[in-house]
């Protein structure tokens, strides 16, 4: 398939105008109603005095969302979605970072937004019912700042930094095209075809499932959020025949013992993406759906939703298991990886931390001064993205995810950066340090923030809970917190990360933990 | 087995989320992934407990995930399974 600007609209009106393109709940748009809606949404744009800049979508998934991306992708303007469930600092850094020159909110979204929004931008207000569509603020009565946000950017998505504020990655309506031409072309979708919507708007996996699904004329069927932990039933009743999530949520399955052999037999069609895919999931899906292919995708949004690919064989060979996890495969054509291994630090040449480049990978952050080390310029010029992932190649030139080469975390799929919560903290409680670990065994489980105070007793958890929620996603919040009685430093005085993570996953007392800090 | 009323039921519901959510008690109706530090694996972690702890098995291929979500739920879900399996 051959993708230009501008495509989406075109293509709303080349599918069949009756086919449903999204579905949510008993709510069924049309192709012929997507049309219209985004044709409505870009007049409503062209006919005021809107200056240029990106469009900020402040909704939830669904028909209204897809209509003003297509909107803005038509008007060759950048789309910047935001998540009204996030704190109203986190919304306001969003904003002032962007500038948008509009946003659009619906009115279930508006209520939860009311006195969160800046009054310095226009607001554009779609009732979840689509069928009223009117100015909350309009264009003229504002007075608003220009972006640096160019035409040439297709979306911006904000991931977790390391300097305690959200980082801005701009993603060019050029890398956008490549990446949905090898999308379409290997992952694509026809009509009649059903796929999920599992992906929250302010998670680059949704650019996919919107644009694959509607460029290739299918239905899009959005997950309702109470859903996502447990999406079995969801699956079986909507008939999806084509399933897009992280691996988290087969997890849960497989956990509870719901993926029995032939649940999903409907299912044609497993992408997984965001996180490490373990082998055991991974053939009880294949079992419980036997008539879908599985892929793991791998890809940080810097390089475009997704950057490489495994299909999944229906049984492993020896070289597929490396750790326990599914291969992520080999980079797409077009686009380059290499292993940046540093034989020094006594890496093989076949490991080492995976750096790409190509027509996918942004070349820089919104803020210049985000992330500078994220990029390097290889012998021959050529600009490379490092991503912080450690891979290693098996014989057959697969790439295996192997670990980070730094400290960020993972929580279903989400991005974290431990220092942007231990900034949080700090900032709530300046006479109390922490160390912010994920644990996966104990009764600990996920982010788990251990506090160490210089004076005093420590604020209970809640407290510290709360305080971390006024300025951080949900996801974002610790799921506990635990005071320690002294700094966890290694012999060359750098906090020792992983062996905080082991204690508390030992299910050890607080103390034992400060007692390993003060015996390194 | 042994027959619980609704009532008992309801106390180690509530007992066996206490011990897994910190901070204020919490309302039976308001939902784990809203109102606690519960994410959706801490959630899968307490319908596991909930299942060994009443010995019963809750098909999570058919029930509506949102309806398991709140300790009232949770214990209507509960009740039902055992009066099932007590009266059948």
């Amino acid at each position: 398939m051959f993708v230009t600007s501008g495509a989406l609209i075109d293509l709303f009106a080349r599918h069949r105008p009756d086919d449903t393109a999204v579905e949510i709940g008993e709510q069924r748009t049309s192709y012929k109603q997507l049309l219209d809606l985004s044709c409505a949404i870009r007049g409503h744009i062209l006919r005021s005095p809107v200056r240029s800049g990106p469009i900020v979508i402040a909704d939830d998934p669904g028909a209204g969302a897809c209509a003003t991306i297509a909107a803005a992708q038509a008007l060759g303007r950048a789309y910047v979605p935001l998540s009204a469930d996030h704190p109203a600092t986190r919304i306001q850094q969003i904003l002032a970072a962007v500038e948008p020159a509009l946003i659009v909110q619906s009115d279930q979204t508006a209520t939860r937004l009311a006195e969160v929004l800046p009054f310095r931008y226009p607001l554009l207000t779609l009732s979840r019912q689509l069928d009223n569509l009117s100015w909350t603020r309009s264009p003229e009565s504002v007075v608003s700042c220009s972006s640096s946000i160019g035409s040439d950017i297709a979306y911006v998505m904000f991931t977790s930094g390391t300097t305690g504020r959200p980082k801005g990655v701009p993603v060019k309506t050029e890398s956008l095209m490549a990446y949905l031409d090898v999308a379409t072309k290997r992952f694509g979708v026809q009509p009649g075809d059903r796929a999920s919507h599992f992906f929250e708007l302010t998670f680059d996996l949704s650019v996919h499932d919107i644009f694959v699904t509607l460029l290739g004329g299918a239905t899009l069927v959005v997950i309702p959020p109470e859903q996502r932990m447990l999406p079995g039933r969801f699956l079986r009743e909507k008939e999806i025949s084509h399933w897009f999530s992280v691996p988290s949520a087969a997890e849960s399955l497989h956990r509870v013992r719901a993926l029995r052999p032939g649940i999903f037999p409907r299912l044609r069609q497993t992408l997984f993406c965001g996180e490490p895919l373990r082998w055991p999931v991974t053939e009880a899906w294949q079992a419980a759906a036997p008539n879908s292919r599985l892929i793991n995708l791998y890809g940080p949004t810097e390089a475009t939703i997704a950057i490489s690919y495994y299909v999944v064989p229906s049984s492993r060979s020896g070289s597929d298991d490396i750790y326990g996890i599914v291969p992520i495969g080999q980079v797409f054509e077009g686009q380059h990886g290499r292993i940046h291994s540093r034989p020094e630090a006594g890496d093989r040449p076949n490991r080492g931390e995976l750096w790409l480049s190509g027509s996918q990978v942004i070349s820089g952050y919104l803020d210049a001064g985000d992330g500078r080390d994220a990029f390097a310029s290889g012998a021959d010029g050529v600009g490379w993205y490092r991503t912080g992932d450690a891979v290693e190649r098996d014989s057959d030139g697969m790439l295996h995810f192997v670990g980070r080469t730094d400290h960020q975390l993972k929580i279903s799929g989400y991005r974290i950066e431990p220092a942007e919560i231990e900034d949080a903290i700090h900032r709530a409680f300046p006479s109390c340090r922490s160390v912010v670990v994920r644990c996966d065994q104990g009764d600990r489980r996920g982010l788990v923030a251990a506090i160490f105070c210089d004076e005093g007793d420590g604020p209970a958890a809640s407290i510290v809970r709360e305080a971390c929620a006024r300025s951080l996603p949900s996801y974002m919040v610790p799921a506990h917190v635990v005071e320690i009685a002294s700094w966890p430093v290694n012999a060359n005085g750098k906090i020792d990360r992983a062996a905080v993570r082991r204690q508390l996953e030992e299910h050890l007392a607080p103390e034992v933990v400060a007692h390993h800090g003060a015996q390194s | 087995m042994i027959k619980q009323s609704e009532h008992e039921i309801l106390g180690t519901v509530r007992r066996l989320v206490a011990e897994r959510v910190d901070g204020a008690s919490l309302d039976d109706s308001a939902s784990f992934l809203e109102k606690t530090n519960l994410d959706s694996l801490g959630v899968v972690e307490l319908l596991v407990a909930i299942e060994v702890e009443f010995s019963i098995n809750i098909d999570f291929v058919t029930v509506d995930p949102a309806s398991l979500l709140s300790i009232s739920g949770l214990t209507r879900h509960v009740s039902t399974l055992m009066a099932e399996s007590n009266g059948g």
